[in-house]
């Protein structure tokens, strides 16, 4: 069966594309970290935020549009979470509404909250799908194992994107089987049906794992993965690095001078 | 000095739930011999290629080019061994071709060049060269079997061991195989009850039923003995029949 790939776009040639992993992850999560920490007030840099990494995926030819539907499949998350706070906090009141009985009351600090939430997810998302649609997950993972993380979290996150789709593909398998034979849907029956499904992929997946640690034994495997090392820190990379950051710490600065 | 790949001496298996899925195994295979496991299911067929590479142990031995499988040398026997599983889904297990390729001779400790030079010519003879840096859940299932072939022969074995490489294959597929298998020299064991590729490939064969060997001999002879095949869960192919 077909899937939509993870790592969609990864597969494009651009100067982002072409960067070390680690100079991506590094970058832009200190970029993240710049967002999370600019005041909610300061609307010039939220803006001149948005235009660097507005920028940024220019340069790496992946479609604007696709970047802002996986934005917009994040937002109503956050939007549910934060659509309480301007009726909870405290403050002067910026609106009233009453409802029957129940009174609600807006504040200013309140949306200002609101707002924070927004803009930063908003932003933090952007350069994350950047990151994700800019490098192949295997490229990627190597970037982490690089950056001293375990081991073990590389293992499982390889097998997870090897065999999520496998084990979809199970599931899909048993689900076109069950409605095969199913005549008339009842509801208690059919969760009763789905949690069979779910105890049969996971004896099923358990045993792919025996299997698959029989194929691992069979070549050599003595306890932790190696791969090839074939990626390098370039000059591209320290330039990406340090002009990216110079150019958040000049945009922080314009909020303080 | 010793033309003998293979010798397997009064082997057994039971299977921790008291199935008894092999019992008293004896046969030898030479250099560079093809030969052929073919039985139903449940014969004991998989069982045996998973004892040939150390995978699986018990009593009786295996020796492969006069060496003892035992726990020291179960590295270096892996090395000349190579085992390909029915279900590409279980050989390949990395996250893209090129790494799976590599896994083996990475874990033989080899040269960097070395394990390029060696993936890389694997993928050719597979026919898979341009696929390296693809995700293996992204190629049809006659490229995964392709590169599972490929992940075996970058370690460049001296013996290859087949779980019904034929499996789940369209018949242009499998004719492809066939042909790609017939252009690889190396020491095979194919264990399946697609008898006809059998017959192609294989020239000797052996029978199993019930974890036993009950025939050993030559391919053409065993396969038109109708009797034989059908009391043992098998079927004279067609072709054989067609062609007389």
């Amino acid at each position: 069966m077909e899937h939509l790939f993870i790592d969609q776009y990864s597969g494009l040639d651009s100067i982002i594309h072409r960067l070390d992993p680690r100079t991506k992850i590094v970058t832009l999560i200190i970029f993240v970290i710049f967002i999370v920490l600019t005041p909610p007030t300061y609307f010039l840099q939220f803006l001149l935020y948005f235009v660097v990494i507005g920028g940024l995926i220019l340069l790496s030819k992946v479609p604007f549009i696709f970047v802002f539907r996986r934005v917009l499949a994040v937002m109503p998350f956050v939007i549910v979470i934060g659509l309480f706070i301007p009726f909870i906090k405290e403050g002067e009141i910026a609106g009233a509404y009453s409802l029957g009985n129940i009174k609600l009351n807006v504040t200013y600090s309140g949306l200002i909250i609101f707002w924070n939430i927004c803009i930063k997810a908003f932003l933090t998302v952007m350069c994350l799908t950047l990151l994700t649609s800019t490098t192949s997950f295997p490229f990627f993972l190597k970037g982490l194992e690089k950056l001293w993380v375990p081991g073990i979290f590389i293992m499982v996150l390889s097998f997870m994107y090897r065999y999520l789709f496998v084990s979809i593909d199970e599931l899909m398998r048993m689900k076109h089987a069950k409605d095969s034979r199913t005549i008339k849907p009842k509801r208690l029956f059919e969760i009763k049906t789905l949690a069979n499904m779910l105890g049969s992929l996971f004896i099923r997946s358990y045993e792919r794992g025996e299997s698959v640690y029989l194929a691992m034994c069979s070549r050599g495997f003595n306890g932790s993965i190696k791969t090839l090392d074939n990626s390098s820190f370039g000059y591209k990379d320290a330039i990406f690095s340090v002009g990216l950051t110079s150019i958040l710490v000049l945009i922080r600065l314009t909020g303080i001078l | 000095m010793n033309d003998l790949a293979l010798e397997v001496k009064n082997l057994s298996f039971t299977y921790p739930d008291g199935t008894q899925a092999l019992s008293g195994i004896n046969f030898s295979v030479r250099d560079g011999e093809r030969v052929g496991f073919i039985g139903g299911n449940g014969a004991g067929k998989s069982t045996l290629l998973l004892h040939l590479n150390g995978t699986l142990r018990s009593n009786g031995s295996v020796k492969i080019f006069g060496l003892e499988i035992n726990d020291k040398n179960i590295h270096c026997i892996r090395k000349r061994v190579g085992l390909i599983f029915q279900n590409p889904d279980d050989q390949l297990f990395m996250p893209t071709v090129f790494d799976d390729v590599s896994f083996g001779p990475v874990n033989m400790n080899l040269e960097k060049d070395e394990i390029i030079r060696r993936s890389r010519e694997a993928l050719s003879v597979a026919g898979m060269e341009h696929n390296i840096k693809r995700s293996s859940h992204h190629l049809s299932f006659g490229e995964k079997k392709r590169v599972s072939f490929a992940t075996v022969l970058s370690m460049k074995p001296d013996i290859i061991l087949l779980d019904e490489p034929t499996a789940n294959l369209d018949p242009g597929g499998r004719r492809e195989l066939i042909d790609f298998l017939k252009t690889i020299k190396t020491t095979k064991i194919i264990a399946s009850h697609d008898l006809e590729m059998i017959y192609r490939l294989c020239g000797r064969t052996m029978l199993l039923n019930k974890g036993r060997i009950i025939a050993d001999g030559e391919t053409q002879e065993m396969l038109i003995d109708k009797e034989l095949l059908e009391s043992n869960a098998l079927e004279a192919p067609l072709a054989l029949y067609l062609s007389g």
